[in-house]
């Protein structure tokens, strides 16, 4: 007997474009410090605003900053964060789901209700209350942004959970006499990883946004640290009519997102065992 | 539920009070008094509870005025904006929706691509992309403000409303188009048009009913992102909505103030999330009110 295989994955010319953009950014992210030609902070007023040149390949930007440098340095946060919240909202997350498809009854209920809770707050306002307690920056953003979207990780993967959950090979296991622990870790997890990580890949797209929109309302990173959110919310830049910052850096995040949210459709599209 | 929600958004005046100040052993107390910060946890707790009831949050810290009154100044601009939104993100939707449904081929391929470029951009980006077009480019459209009066209101919210609701309405139009198609291909519709019952009244009566469920599910679920996103909005407009208030509030440290707003955003949410499960079950008789009977 043959053993079912995953569909294999099919990327297609656009999967490639989307590979190279999330590595061109991982890449550029690292390498910041060679790669850029000049600081992303410190720089003089004097030179605001000037126009593209050798040493300022975008010009720069209302505090006479380096555009170019400002973007590369600006990719590091915009990467590592939502790299962090998907880390955190899974290690949260997936045991929270196991635990509640695997027990069922009351705690799974009072796992839903207390998901629901959650649900219930925007999260915007998670961050707004945090940064309240615990003061602005990275980490609260990070942090609250991690517990808006425990819910959804955990929800996504109970359901999956719960649907291999009476498949024959759980049963079998459970028949042999193997503890609930190593069902889970050694046969359930490895059959809906590629789920999980499809997911993980999508909600990646959507952290970046939501980071870099606390750090554009200004509740997020804090300025004049080099980052897209912030680059995007300089409304005086705007006022004067200079675009160049603002649409640089909203192309980078919608090419990140677009890249992500693309590669992870085309995971989640072979999920399943066939 | 409710319970859980007040806890937590109680959280920790005193830490925020003495973070940002340092302010004389008078002042202390009587900002203690003014406060109940002396209190015990508990009756601090009970205290708010009982006058958040009566609709008196207390005082502002920042801006020395009772917090009903700064709400009440606020929330008729961002009750308009999210009622403006709504009704963009249903119309734009559902036209799209309709449209792709009953169109196959082009009008479905463009719609198919313009909602996928929609969802993947930010709303903070279009609602700065649009400042950029229509007010600073175009100069047509107030980009600043909340404006006063009947149509400088409206005027005004007409950007803001629509950055707020492209990216759920090209959700609303997916999710709407894969419903639609799926009635139109059914059997059941397949049979009515053989009957010879006019085609607009087919979709009409059958395709555009049933497919009205899933759609208030996606509506339901995107309520609070679109709550927060009333929060980006109003900042890239700068329009001195509840959002506003409260960005003012958590980076001056104004506990009253982000409690409240805190309060009104939970109920707020929960409660339209609650009308939608009741319009949901009008419209499905066999989703009940009361779960699974």
């Amino acid at each position: 007997m043959s053993k079912p295989r995953r569909r294999a994955l099919r990327l297609g010319v656009a999967g490639w474009i989307a590979i190279a953009v999330v590595v061109t950014a991982v890449v550029v992210a690292i390498a910041a410090p060679w790669l850029a030609p000049q600081l992303p902070t410190g720089g003089s007023i004097l030179e605001q605003f000037e126009p593209p040149s050798v040493t300022h390949p975008l010009g720069t930007d209302v505090d006479g900053n380096d555009i170019l440098s400002r973007l590369m340095y600006g990719a590091r946060p915009s990467l590592l964060g939502p790299l962090l919240v998907v880390v955190l909202a899974l290690l949260i997350g997936v045991p929270i789901a196991l635990a509640s498809a695997w027990r069922g009854g009351v705690i799974d209920t009072a796992i839903g209700r207390a998901l629901d809770l959650i649900f219930a707050f925007p999260t915007v306002l998670i961050a707004a209350l945090l940064v309240l307690v615990v003061g602005r920056g990275l980490p609260a953003a990070i942090v609250a942004i991690s517990i808006a979207y425990i819910p959804y990780t955990t929800r996504l993967t109970r359901t999956m959970a719960l649907r291999e959950r009476n498949k024959a090979y759980i049963l079998a296991c459970e028949v042999q006499g193997l503890s609930t622990a190593a069902i889970m870790f050694r046969h359930l997890l490895p059959n809906i990883s590629r789920f999980i990580i499809a997911q993980a890949t999508i909600a990646f797209g959507f952290a970046l946004i939501d980071l870099a929109a606390l750090s554009f309302i200004g509740i997020g990173i804090i300025p004049p640290a080099p980052d897209w959110g912030i680059m995007v919310g300089d409304t005086t830049s705007i006022a004067q009519g200079n675009y160049t910052g603002v649409i640089a850096a909203a192309g980078c995040i919608v090419a990140i997102v677009g890249a992500f949210t693309l590669l992870g459709n085309r995971l989640d599209e072979g999920s399943e065992l066939k | 539920m409710i319970f859980g929600v007040l806890t937590l958004a109680s959280g920790d005046p005193l830490a925020a009070l003495l973070g940002n100040r340092t302010p004389s052993p008078e002042r202390v107390a009587q900002l203690q008094a003014q406060y109940h910060l002396n209190e015990p946890f508990l009756v601090q707790y009970w205290l708010w509870l009982t006058d958040a009831f009566r609709g008196d949050f207390g005082d502002s810290i920042v801006y020395q005025t009772p917090v009903s009154s700064l709400l009440r100044q606020a929330a008729p601009i961002s009750i308009a904006l999210i009622l403006m939104a709504e009704a963009m993100i249903v119309a734009i939707g559902l036209c799209a929706a309709v449209v792709a449904a009953r169109h196959r081929g082009a009008p479905d391929a463009i719609v198919a691509l313009a909602s996928s470029l929609a969802i993947s951009i930010p709303i903070f980006v279009f609602a700065v992309l649009l400042t950029i077009i229509f007010g600073k480019t175009l100069g047509v459209l107030p980009t600043v403000g909340a404006g006063t009066g009947g149509w400088d209101r409206f005027s005004h919210l007409l950007l803001p409303a629509f950055a707020l609701a492209i990216g759920s309405s090209a959700l609303l139009a997916r999710v709407g188009r894969s419903a639609m198609r799926e009635e139109i291909d059914s059997p059941h519709v397949a049979t009515e048009v053989a009957r010879g019952i006019p085609s607009h009244h087919v979709f009409r009566r059958h395709v555009f009913r049933n497919s009205l469920p899933p759609l208030l599910a996606v509506i339901a679920l995107q309520i609070p992102a679109l709550i927060a996103g009333t929060v980006v909005v109003e900042r890239a407009f700068n329009l001195g909505g509840i959002g506003t208030l409260l960005l003012a509030g958590v980076n001056a440290g104004d506990f009253p103030l982000v409690q409240a707003i805190a309060l009104l955003i939970v109920i707020v949410t929960v409660t339209l999330g609650v009308l939608v499960d009741i319009l949901h079950a009008m419209l499905d008789p066999r989703m009940s009110l009361a779960g699974n009977q």
